[in-house]
């Protein structure tokens, strides 16, 4: 997959073509520091926005799915 | 022009880490810097914009331990984000101590035929009672695989040469995974990791085993 880093080296009993981007996604979306800030992020075409508060997004389907608030 | 942030690292690597990306821009609080990019519109999370966060958190990691951002940390400019950081020093400089050089490894336990065990059939209850069967045997097989996960994880981490702090575990997070792991690794244990899993993957009639990274430690970034 071009633009992907080198470092993804994945060894697994699946091929790569098998193994869900999700994993990655959902560590961007969800994990990882968050500072007190602002984002206005728009998420498969719905528009959050946050001001002021920590920005604490969860993954996509989540989302989609209405399990966040 | 607001700036998007991207990782944080060590005030003594800000150089090196800053070599990941010349655009980067730095705003320092004390032993920690943050690295940011420059941001102009709405920010999307779409899997373009998400693999760019990626790739350049991951070049900053090959260069200094760092904590990446989640992201979305979008501030005003390095000013804001310099006071935001400042207001956590403490506590990020000991998160990023914790972590050091570690990596994050994913481990995804998938199930085998993933749908066809708890997917209900297409076909509409004829009666009420069907109905009810139905409902409490998809609930049984969710217990079932529910239990079985956690049976599979705690055999896992127990094989792992891993403390227990360094190990993040979900079970059933989707419905074809069983469980999705994070492992808190140093480069060297690596390949002995992935030889270890794979191994244990292959004793498992109904889980297959996925090992993906090394990725920046996303899952150990405040909490390691």
């Amino acid at each position: 997959m071009a633009g992907l880093p080198v470092r993804r080296h994945a060894v697994s009993v699946r091929t790569q073509q098998e193994v869900p981007l999700v994993e990655l996604v959902d560590r961007l979306l969800n994990r990882g520091v968050v500072l007190a800030g602002q984002a206005t992020i728009s998420v498969a075409g719905v528009e959050l926005i946050y001001l002021g508060i920590n920005v604490v997004l969860a993954a996509a389907d989540k989302i989609n799915s209405g399990e966040t608030s | 022009m607001t700036i998007l942030l991207r990782a944080i690292v060590g005030a003594s690597d800000a150089a090196k880490a800053r070599g990941a990306d010349p655009a980067l821009v730095v705003a320092r609080a004390g032993a920690i810097v943050a690295l940011a990019s420059h941001h102009d519109g709405t920010l999307t999370a779409e899997t373009p914009a998400l693999l760019e966060h990626h790739r350049i958190v991951g070049e900053i990691f090959e260069r200094a331990p760092c904590l990446p951002a989640r992201f979305g940390g979008v501030f005003a400019d390095v000013r804001t984000l310099g006071i935001r950081l400042a207001e956590r020093e403490g506590e990020l400089a000991l998160a990023l101590a914790k972590v050091g050089q570690r990596c994050e490894l994913a481990v995804t336990l998938a199930w085998k035929g993933a749908g066809a065990m708890v997917n209900g059939s297409a076909v509409v209850p004829a009666t009420g009672r069907d109905y009810l069967e139905r409902g409490r045997a998809q609930l049984h097989a969710l217990r079932s695989r529910e239990a079985r996960a956690k049976a599979v994880v705690a055999r896992l981490v127990a094989e792992l040469p891993l403390e227990q702090a360094f190990t993040r575990h979900e079970t059933c997070p989707r419905p074809a995974v069983a469980a999705s792991m994070s492992l808190l690794v140093t480069r060297d244990q690596i390949a002995a990791m992935r030889s270890r899993i794979e191994e244990f993957g292959a004793t498992l009639p109904d889980i297959t085993t996925t090992v993906q990274g090394p990725w920046p430690p996303y899952t150990f970034a405040v909490s390691a």
